[in-house]
Order: C-alpha cells, then sequence, then structure tokens
C-alpha cells in the first residue's frame, strides 16, 4: 500500500483537474487519515461471504424503456446555459497557439 | 392572514372553495412574508412571477369550482438542487450560479400538475453536501426559534435543506420539497420543528434532483403537520420511468384515520440500543424515554432492540458518499454549461481553474478523498468494503422487522447548535455527528420520518424519529399522527 501523503494528494487533484493550494492538500490529507483511522475497525472484520450491496434493494430493473428515441432537449435548449457561443456552437478560447 | 399562512393545507383549500380568500391573494400575502422574513435566508431565488401568473390561473379554477386538486394555489418551495424550468437552479454553488434547467424534476412536475405554486427555490448547503446550510454562497440558512436581531450568532437551521426547513417553519409555505441522502430533510426538520419525511428509495422519482449519492438520495417532505405530508406524498410518490431505480409497483394513496380513530395498540415498537449513543444530549434522552413510555401506557408493545452494526454505518456512509460524489461531479467542467474561469493556458488548465473555482472547498476535499479512495489499489479495501459492511446494516434492519413493526429513535443528537459553536468542526466531523441517527435509514433504503415533541430549556425543538420497513409509509405516517396529537407541539409561524 502506498502511503498517503500531501503530494500524491496534489498528483491525484491534478489526475482529476482541480487545483488546489498546499494548505488545502494537508485538509484534504487530515480528512483521509481520519477516515481511514475510523475504517480500521471495519477493515477488521470478517465480511467472507457477504457480497458488496451497490443499491438498497437487490432488486433487478425491470423496466428498460423501449429502444426509441427518448426525450432529449433542443440544440437551442442545450446552448442557453453555454458560458460562451457563438451561433451553434459552444465558443472555448484558443489553446493551440 | 398570518393565522392562515399558519394553518394546515385542508383549512386553507376550504378557505379557498368557500371564496373567504382568493388564491391571488393567498400568493400575494405569502410573498410578502417571504420578502419581510429575508433575514432568515431561507430562499436563494424567489420566483415571484411564475408564482403570479399560476395564481391567476388557479383563481379562474376556484370561481369555477373545479380545483385540481386539494394543492391547487398551495404556495410551496423546492430546494435549490432541484430542476425547474426556466428557473434557475444554482445548488448554492457559484458553479451552476446561472445555470437553468431546460426540463422539470418529476416532484416539481406532478406538484404543478396539480395546481401547488412555486414560490422560491430554497437554499441548501454547497450541492447538499452538508447538515448544517452554512456552505451556501448565498450565506447560511438561520433557524428563526430564539433568533436575535441584536446578535449575530444563532442557531443553525440544520441541513442540508435547510432553506426548505426555514420556509415552512416560518409559515411562508405550506410545504417544502428538500432530499435526503444521509438525513438532510430530517436534521432540518428535527432543528426547526418539523415533519420531515424520507420515503423508501425509489418510491419517490429522483429525475431532476440533481445527484450527490444516487444509491441514497431520495426527494423529502417538510411540513407542519402530517396530514399536510401525507398530502403531498400523495401527490408526488409512484412509478416514473425517467427514473431507472424508480419503484414499479403501483402507489396507492394513503388515507389516514382520523385522530379519534388511530390505535396503537399491540403495535410493536422497537427501541435500539445502539442509537443510545455517545453524545445523546440529556434531554433528548428524556424525550426519547417519555414517548417510549406514553407509547407503551396507550397500548403499545415496546421492545429494545440491538442492531449491532449501527456503530458502523456512519464511516462507510463517509466512503460510500465521497466515492459517488466523486463520480457525480465530474461531469462539471464549465464547457457546456455551468462556471467557466478566464484561463486560456491550456484546455486542461481551464478545466481544473473553472472547477477549482466553481466549487468550494467541502466539495474539493469530497471530490478528492472520494477518488483516493475509488484508486485501484483502495477499491477493495474502502469502497467493496464499505458495501459489505452496507448489507450488514440492512440485514440488521431485516432482523428486526421479524419482531417489531417501528422504530423509535431521537432524530439528531442534541438541539440545533449554535452557528459559532457548528463552524469550529470540519465539514466531516458535523456530519459524522449530525448525521448519526439519520443515515442508517439512507443506507437500508427505508422510510424515516421526524415530527418534533417538545422544546428543550433552551427553547429550541426536540424531536424524534419513527422508521419501518420498505413501503411502510402508511403504518409510520399513522404512528408520526398519534405522537403529534398526543405532544400537540406549538409551531412557531407568526413571525
Amino acid at each position: 500500500m502506498i502511503k498517503v501523503t500531501k503530494e500524491l494528494i496534489k498528483e491525484l487533484a491534478e489526475d482529476i483537474m482541480l487545483e488546489i493550494s498546499d494548505e488545502e492538500a494537508e485538509k484534504v490529507y487530515q480528512t483521509e487519515e481520519k477516515i481511514r483511522n475510523e475504517f480500521l475497525k471495519v477493515t477488521n472484520m470478517n465480511v467472507d461471504g457477504i457480497d458488496p450491496m451497490h443499491y438498497p434493494f437487490d432488486v433487478v430493473n425491470t423496466h428498460l424503456r423501449e429502444d426509441e428515441n427518448p426525450v432529449t432537449i433542443t440544440k437551442e435548449q442545450m446552448m442557453i446555459n453555454a458560458p460562451s457561443k457563438d451561433k451553434d456552437y459552444v465558443l472555448i478560447k484558443k489553446v493551440v497557439k | 392572514m398570518d393565522k392562515l399562512l399558519s394553518a394546515n393545507i385542508k383549512t386553507v383549500f376550504q378557505f379557498l372553495i368557500d371564496g373567504r380568500i382568493t388564491v391571488s391573494e393567498l400568493i400575494s400575502n405569502t410573498l410578502e412574508k417571504a420578502h419581510r422574513l429575508k433575514k432568515y435566508n431561507a430562499f436563494i431565488t424567489l420566483t415571484e412571477n411564475e408564482a403570479q401568473q399560476r395564481a391567476q390561473q388557479s383563481t379562474q379554477r376556484y370561481k369555477i369550482k373545479k380545483p385540481l386538486s386539494e394543492l391547487d394555489g398551495i404556495p410551496i418551495a423546492i430546494k435549490d438542487n432541484f430542476c425547474t424550468s426556466n428557473i434557475k437552479t444554482t445548488c448554492a454553488s457559484r458553479m451552476l450560479s446561472n445555470f437553468i434547467p431546460t426540463y422539470n424534476a418529476t416532484v416539481y412536475e406532478r406538484l404543478i400538475t396539480a395546481g401547488a405554486i412555486l414560490i422560491g427555490k430554497t437554499n441548501l448547503d454547497q450541492f447538499a453536501m452538508g447538515s448544517g446550510t452554512v456552505d451556501s454562497v448565498s450565506g447560511p440558512a438561520k433557524n428563526h426559534w430564539m433568533y436575535n436581531e441584536n446578535n449575530d450568532n444563532f442557531y443553525i437551521s440544520g441541513g442540508s435543506s435547510g432553506g426548505s426547513a426555514i420556509s415552512v417553519a416560518t409559515g411562508t409555505c405550506f410545504a417544502a420539497i428538500g432530499s435526503d441522502t444521509g438525513g438532510s430533510t430530517r436534521n432540518p426538520a428535527s432543528y426547526c420543528g418539523l415533519v420531515g419525511l424520507k420515503p423508501t428509495y425509489g418510491l419517490v422519482s429522483r429525475y431532476g434532483l440533481i445527484p450527490l449519492v444516487n444509491s441514497m438520495d431520495v426527494p423529502g417532505i417538510l411540513t407542519r403537520t402530517v396530514d399536510d405530508c401525507v398530502v403531498v406524498l400523495n401527490c408526488v410518490a409512484g412509478f416514473d420511468p425517467k427514473d431507472s431505480t424508480s419503484l414499479t409497483k403501483p402507489y396507492r394513496k394513503i388515507r389516514l384515520p382520523s385522530v379519534n380513530k388511530l390505535s396503537i395498540k399491540n403495535l410493536k415498537v422497537g427501541i435500539p440500543n445502539e442509537y443510545h449513543c455517545e453524545h445523546l444530549d440529556e434531554e433528548v434522552l428524556d424525550v426519547w424515554n417519555e414517548v417510549a413510555k406514553l407509547l407503551e401506557c396507550n397500548g403499545a408493545k415496546i421492545q429494545q432492540v440491538s442492531m449491532p452494526h449501527t456503530e458502523y454505518s456512519i464511516v462507510c456512509y463517509s466512503i460510500l458518499n465521497q466515492c459517488e460524489v466523486a463520480s457525480n461531479m465530474a461531469r462539471y467542467d464549465g464547457i457546456e454549461y455551468g462556471f467557466r474561469a478566464k484561463e486560456d493556458a491550456s484546455t486542461e488548465k481551464l478545466f481544473a481553474t473553472s472547477r477549482s473555482l466553481g466549487f468550494n472547498e467541502v466539495v474539493r476535499n469530497r471530490i478528492l478523498t472520494g477518488n483516493y479512495f475509488l484508486l485501484t489499489r483502495n477499491y477493495d479495501k474502502y469502497f467493496n468494503q464499505a458495501l459489505r459492511v452496507r448489507r450488514l446494516i440492512v440485514q440488521d434492519f431485516d432482523e428486526v422487522w421479524e419482531n417489531v413493526q417501528l422504530l423509535l429513535t431521537p432524530t439528531t443528537l442534541t438541539t440545533a447548535p449554535l452557528y459559532e459553536d457548528f463552524v469550529q468542526k470540519t465539514n466531516r466531523d458535523q456530519c459524522a455527528l449530525q448525521d448519526y441517527c439519520t443515515q442508517p435509514a439512507n443506507m437500508a433504503g427505508i422510510p424515516a420520518v421526524t415530527l418534533p415533541i417538545k422544546l428543550s430549556s433552551k427553547g429550541m425543538p426536540i424531536s424524534l424519529q419513527i422508521m419501518g420497513k420498505n413501503l411502510s409509509e402508511p403504518m409510520l405516517l399513522a404512528l408520526a399522527k398519534y405522537i403529534e396529537n398526543a405532544v400537540q407541539f406549538k409551531h412557531c409561524t407568526e413571525i
């Protein structure tokens, strides 16, 4: 198991596209350490033969929709929330010089 | 008018039917009150134009004696993490501060179809990640109980649906929709002296609720009375093809008996030992004992039960919450919608800066922590392990239901804390303490309701929680109504 360090947290932040300060990395480190310590009692539990439970009920989804075009938003509706746009296009700044 | 705003839905409906008041007058007064009580910061957006327009239509329907339902013309509020078409939905965040959904959440759609009138979108912790409504870009929601304008300190509203709770508790509206992932409806309902229902997972559609933890999120209902809660539940519950986790079993509307016909004789109520835990306030414990005794004296069979995995629930909940948050928050990149930073060094830098400035520290912390637990080397040790223990927690409940029909517990370990005390703790520590009694119901998907019992020596509401097995809402709410009638809690709405 790789030891958790502030450097690892900063590396992880970069991977998931978040910018964090050293001070914030320290806080995240403390949160993780606290949870990991509290989780020790859970780690040590014997759960042999117990399957993970992703949803509260083990119910098989039986109501998949028909394979038809579902209601989607129109292009005009979609563009309402674009931070920057030009007619039908969402704009971002040119990043290739 | 203030008295009418404090009444229950049935009474107001009768006033509207009788023509003693029009919907337009009711809505005008409601909006005036919302403005007057801005100091509590319950609302992020007031939907005045929308409300007045719908009020006119509703007034016309009453004129021709054709209201759509008993909710027609009734002012309601909705937490600002439910999508409302053409109405800003911010999640109390900078990231979505200008986001205008193009569709309605199913709960909202069903309410307006029944004629209910939205007066505003309510305050919450950013993306519903909190238990105090203190982490909103709009500022904290303030509890109206024991509020002193001359004092900067105040009691928190609880959270994350604090704005919804304040809007109902002050009599600004008759019902509000919150969301409940680990207790976010029940916690503020408890602190503000309201009825707060977390329905069975899948009974009420999540469609249009901006997700926090998909496997635990449910829309919740906040009202002043149990009967009002039933009216709203009957409107919003039932299968929704737009939500793949919606229960397909047809919903049968609940009809609670009148108070004089309610009987709890031989009702088996469990008192779980594990909820008598560290940090449980003496006054809350006393109230818990008093109500258990009250039920026993009236014919219920009270029984101590044990749920041994409860003590592991909160830490497993923390892990699962952060892992699902990490996944859900990946969609926000500031390109198609949401906050975008002024950054042009590279596409990656644009994403990273937008996300870092668009989210607050609590959200960033949870995303990072969740991603850490989801790393390949940690996945089984933390995420899968928490999911296995989740099954044991669910099994605890299943075993208990073999002996009792309902469980009676505290909702929160204490009454509402003062803001200055609350913010001394980290968000994680706040939630670990505040959600202790409420989050097991989310882990198991079962229904739970909180209701106010009495005031503490400091004048703050003390509430209790009732939990039942899946789809036991009729029994759960019947017991809540019985207790409500027995304790006669006095609300504080006429401000």
